[in-house]
């Protein structure tokens, strides 16, 4: 039900735009606290699909998703307003391809994520975001050869593609397995699969940005881990030499990009690939029963930081032209409210306790301690303590420079309780842990 | 049980654990948009609170205990348990009535100040970090409402924080207290590793079975107490208790006379078995008694009106201390009890003399506010008898009670010293409420024009709450004894004890009187001989304890050690952060040239990724 609630609303939705967006969001706000509502009392896809089925942390995700989503649709301004659409069908999609039980399935709504963020991107004004769009089209459209190509392989030995009927036998399915992770790799911006991201995220409007590195990214995170789980299992020796291998690459170069970036949007979209490097180390520690609540913890605390980032920087730039680091001078002196928001936020990037990222990299760095992975947690440590450094940077520009312009920075009331319901979640889930450790238990 | 957050059954509960937060944020908010809002918010969630406590109180059947999941995850497990008995229910009554008397209080007395929704915000945050200190069970827990106190206390001594004064008083304040709580956290390490819980309910458990090791149980005991030094001011912690006066006067009614000092004879008694199976009671009541003494001398030469009553909240939490320190719980928590009302009674007293003559508050330059606020003068009166030990009034129940349980202990120095220090309280009580409301107006000019009546509901009601309530639980001394131990106490009985008390304070009572009333010339030229202002001296500045511990600290502690830490800092840490900006730097350009900005190129990293990962298969799969 939840899903074609959400698939109507998305087609409802463009009679109003035009006319008074305030409808639009309202009708929006309203299918995703609906869904919300029935995904609460039980119903799923599962219902009337075969392929589908739900689990308590699923349920979980899902609430997280629709929240988040809600509260992005809360702050667009006219610009974007058909993101509103596109966010309702996302988040349908997203459901689907978070319950499903059968990888055929799972590639094709993977597929449809992928073009939903296309056109999600495609919300071009300027020559920065036709540049961003183009280069996630074609990535993008490469990485769909590569699945695609990966699952015809697949197809020939699999006698099913349901996830508990899937044996792993030979060289063949591990390989036709690995060509569609490396495709799904670009969605998830693993280095070398990155270079597109790094650009794209900074590039196309930052409510995209917000929606495609916070959003699309943790369900994506979530999903394969569900959809590839089983057959790591079977390799756990191989799973800890590859993602290992990724993991390292990926948050290592990141964090040492990001740390000299002079563009703010630049900067945190190598902060979500250094973010990706450290959500591998679930992957890499399959082993452990740990692995499960640190890729779900990861996924959650992820959606709620990098989401309200790159939203608030979408605010800061529409009110105040604010695109380099410099330009954040003294924002703590001229809008303290502003600054504060953005400030959690960073810090929870940064991993500072009783905040959701802190907790998310204890959660995944616990999964790597236990599987015996504890040079890769190191160096994952390591990186974290690297990657402080840059997020200092924002933090003194904020608080200890001096303003260059005196002007207050208003943000619009829907900004801002969009804002404050992902800071609800960032320090909801910092405080109270258990509740993401109870949903995967049983 | 184990409840998931969120679910606790209780509305009590509930409210006593959420309210203070959300009032505190609330407070801040509304005030911020209209400043009246703060105080009706912080009314409302005091009143709520209390009610909350009474609901407690009056619904007790079994102690609650409820265990939520904080964190449980793999072999780490952090459950948050709350857990309420007789003892937490007289802490919380005491926490939430007394804020609620004090917030009321506040209505006037803060009624000028531009900052009120900082200042209510501050208070319900103690509130509630009084409140999590007293419910939870767990050593952790406590620890948490103990740091989340110590921070409000730093932030509402600095409350004006544009006086120098203020903003390094609130700093000592926190210093000194973190000093202990070092000690504390290291004891909850202890704890957790060697007796593998820190639940405070098993370890007095364990304590009675004889279970826990002695030496381990001695050491974390002493380190626990150390705690209790800083939070409540005993010896040699103290200073900062007295330089906590450039707070506000409302918070330090609160929090320096009646609630947070508290803390550390909590935690003791929440402990008590634990102490008792160890031998920490001996120090306990040794170090106490001790600090009893020198409150109570250093309180009889002070000037500010506010010094004096900070100087006898620390002898008086002494002798509460040695109370419990002799091991008698019930004569501890007793004092505790009487203590915090009829402290919390003089302080706001005191705040209400403090407020008519406009911020006068040294004692010497007021007077003969006799005619002008007699209503105050009775109630401080009220206070004064009570904390002095005078019949009927509750202190002379509970006091009378620790001295003679001091005796029947039978260790000289601490008998000796705590009976001085009860018998001296009279002595400087009675010189404060003399010197404010007898004789004439001293310095004039300052004061007697501005003096304006204290409004009837918002100063003196709480005031005559306070003062009708200090007088009427002297009625129910043996219950509140009863409830709080749970089983029939002993009364300790020394003979010749309540008639000497009694003519010693009299005696006392009248050399006071006949000196500061009638020959204050006399007295003067007692005051004036050498050897007199010596002594003066050294009582005066608290027996040159903060310039001794500031010259430990400056000269060992910041021009040697710290020293050598800053060289280390300096050439080593720096220099090796310092290196790491070219290494970045080189890391960043050598990377950047795979980042040119051309699909095309990306296109290839895709390519070459899964290449290493085709590659990588097939030369692991051929091994396995």
């Amino acid at each position: 039900m939840s899903f074609v609630v959400l698939v109507l609303a998305g087609l409802i939705v463009p009679l109003f735009y035009r006319q008074n967006i305030q409808v639009a969001k309202g009708i929006a706000v309203f299918a995703f606290g609906a869904a919300a509502f029935l995904i609460f009392n039980g119903h799923s896809l599962a219902d009337y699909l075969d392929y589908f089925s739900i689990t308590p942390s699923i349920k979980l995700m899902e609430f997280v998703l629709l929240l988040t989503l809600a509260a992005v649709s809360l702050s667009l301004t006219g610009f974007e307003r058909p993101l509103i659409s596109q966010m309702l069908f996302l988040s349908a999609v997203s459901l689907g391809l978070l319950e499903t039980n059968n990888l055929f399935i799972f590639i094709v709504l993977f597929e449809a994520v992928a073009i939903i963020s296309y056109i999600l991107v495609s919300n071009i004004r300027n020559y920065y975001n036709a540049e961003g769009a183009i280069k996630a089209f074609i990535a993008g459209a490469v990485a769909s050869g590569i699945i695609l190509f990966g699952l015809a392989l697949f197809s020939f030995v699999t006698p099913s593609f349901e996830y508990n009927q899937i044996r792993v036998e030979g060289k063949f399915t591990l390989i036709a397995v690995a060509i569609m992770l490396a495709g799904i790799f670009y969605k998830l911006t693993i280095v070398p699969m990155h270079g597109w991201a790094a650009d794209a995220y900074a590039q196309v409007n930052h409510v995209a940005a917000a929606i495609l590195s916070g959003v699309i990214k943790s369900v994506v995170m979530l999903a394969t881990f569900n959809a590839f789980h089983r057959f790591l299992e079977f390799y756990p020796a191989m799973a800890v030499i590859i993602f290992s291998f990724f993991a390292i690459l990926t948050m290592t170069l990141a964090n040492f990009m990001a740390l000299w970036q002079k563009r703010i949007s630049k900067m945190l979209a190598y902060s979500s690939i250094a973010h990706s490097g450290y959500a591998l180390i679930p992957f890499a520690a399959i082993s452990s029963k740990f692995a499960y609540p640190g890729i779900l913890y990861y996924a959650i605390a992820y959606i709620f930081m990098q989401t309200a980032v790159f939203l608030m920087l979408n605010e800061l730039r529409v009110r105040a032209g604010i695109k380099y680091i410099s330009h954040l001078k003294g924002l703590g002196k001229r809008s303290p409210l502003v600054a504060l928001l953005f400030t959690i936020q960073i810090f929870s990037l940064a991993g500072i306790p009783l905040l959701a990222g802190f907790m998310s990299k204890a959660a995944a760095f616990y999964a790597g301690v236990d599987a015996g992975l504890w040079w890769l947690v190191l160096i994952a440590l390591l990186n974290s303590a690297l990657a402080v450094g840059y997020y200092v940077i924002l933090i003194k520009n904020i608080y200890l420079d001096e303003p260059e312009e005196s002007s207050t920075i208003e943000i619009s009331y829907g900004a801002l309780i969009g804002q404050l319901l992902l800071l609800g979640g960032t320090l909801y889930f910092g405080i109270i842990a258990s509740n993401i450790f109870t949903s995967t238990m049983g | 049980m184990i409840y998931e957050i969120g679910s606790i059954g209780n509305i009590g509960v509930k409210t006593l654990l959420i309210a203070p937060y959300l009032g505190s944020v609330l407070a801040y908010i509304l005030g911020k948009a209209k400043r009246e809002l703060a105080f009706w918010v912080a009314e409302i969630v005091g009143a709520l609170l209390f009610l909350a406590s009474i609901y407690l109180f009056i619904s007790f059947e079994k102690p609650i205990d409820i265990t939520l999941n904080w964190i449980n995850y793999g072999d780490i497990h952090l459950p948050f348990r709350i857990y309420i008995d007789h003892l937490s229910i007289v802490m919380l009554l005491i926490a939430t009535g007394l804020g609620f008397a004090d917030i009321h209080f506040a209505h006037d007395y803060m009624g000028d100040d531009p900052d009120q929704p900082r200042y209510y915000a501050k208070v319900l945050f103690f509130i509630g970090g009084m409140i999590l200190l007293v419910i939870t069970k767990d050593l952790i827990g406590a620890f948490i409402g103990w740091e989340f106190m110590g921070l409000a206390s730093y932030a509402l001594i600095s409350f004006w924080y544009y006086k120098h004064s203020a903003a390094s008083a609130g700093m000592q304040a926190f210093l000194y207290t973190r000093l202990g709580d070092i000690f504390i956290l290291a004891a909850i390490a202890l704890l957790y590793f060697y007796a593998g819980t820190i639940d405070l309910i098993k370890l007095n458990e364990m304590a009675n079975s004889g279970e826990l090791n002695k030496t381990l149980a001695l050491v974390t005991a002493l380190f626990i107490f150390m705690g209790a030094i800083g939070k409540s001011g005993q010896f040699p912690l103290y200073p900062w208790l007295m330089n906590a006066m450039e707070g506000p006067t409302t918070v330090s009614a609160l929090i320096h006379g009646a609630t947070m000092v508290n803390s550390g004879i909590y935690i003791v008694a929440r402990l008590f078995d634990f102490y008792h199976y160890t031998d920490a009671l001996f120090i306990v009541a040794n170090v106490a008694a001790l600090s009893a003494f020198i409150g109570s001398t250093s309180a009889l030469v002070q000037k500010e009106i506010k010094k004096i009553l900070a100087y006898s909240t620390m002898s008086h939490l002494s002798i509460a201390f040695v109370g419990l320190g002799v091991g008698s719980l019930a004569a501890g928590m007793l004092h505790l009890v009487n203590h915090a009302i009829f402290k919390a009674l003089l302080f706001l007293s005191a705040g209400a003399v403090i407020y008519l003559a406009h911020h006068v508050k040294d004692a010497w330059k007021l007077g003969g506010l006799w005619k002008t606020a007699p209503f105050v003068a009775i109630f401080m009166a009220m206070g004064s008898l009570s904390l002095a030990g005078v019949p009927p009034f509750s202190g002379f129940f509970s006091k009378e009670m620790v001295v003679a349980s001091a005796w029947e202990w039978g260790n000289g120095f601490t008998a000796i010293f705590v009976t001085i220090a009860a018998l001296l309280s009279i002595a400087y009580i009675t010189r404060l409420w003399v010197l404010i409301f007898l004789g004439e107006p001293r310095h004039e000019s300052e004061h007697d024009h501005a003096i304006h009546g204290a409004s009837t509901f918002w100063m003196r009601l709480p005031l005559g709450i306070l003062a009708f309530v200090t007088l009427a639980i002297s009625l129910f001394q043996s219950d509140i004894v009863h409830y709080i131990v749970g089983k029939e106490v002993e009364e300790p009985h020394v003979a010749w004890l309540t008639a000497f008390m009694l003519s010693g304070m009299a005696i006392l009572f009248a050399i006071v009187v006949w000196l500061y009333v009638k020959k204050l010339d006399l007295l003067q030229k007692i005051a004036s001989h050498q050897f007199m202002k010596t002594i003066h001296n050294i009582l005066f500045n608290g027996y040159y304890m903060e310039a001794m511990i500031t010259w430990i600290s400056k000269n060992i502690i910041v021009n040697s050690i710290a020293r050598g830490f800053r060289w280390f800092d300096t050439f080593v840490i720096d220099w090796l952060v310092n290196a790491t900006v070219p290494m970045t730097r080189a890391f960043y350009r050598f990377f950047k040239k795979g980042h040119s900005g051309e699909i095309g190129g990306y296109i290839g990293q895709m390519v070459i990724g899964i290449a290493i990962i085709v590659i990588a298969i097939l030369t692991i799969v051929k091994g396995l």
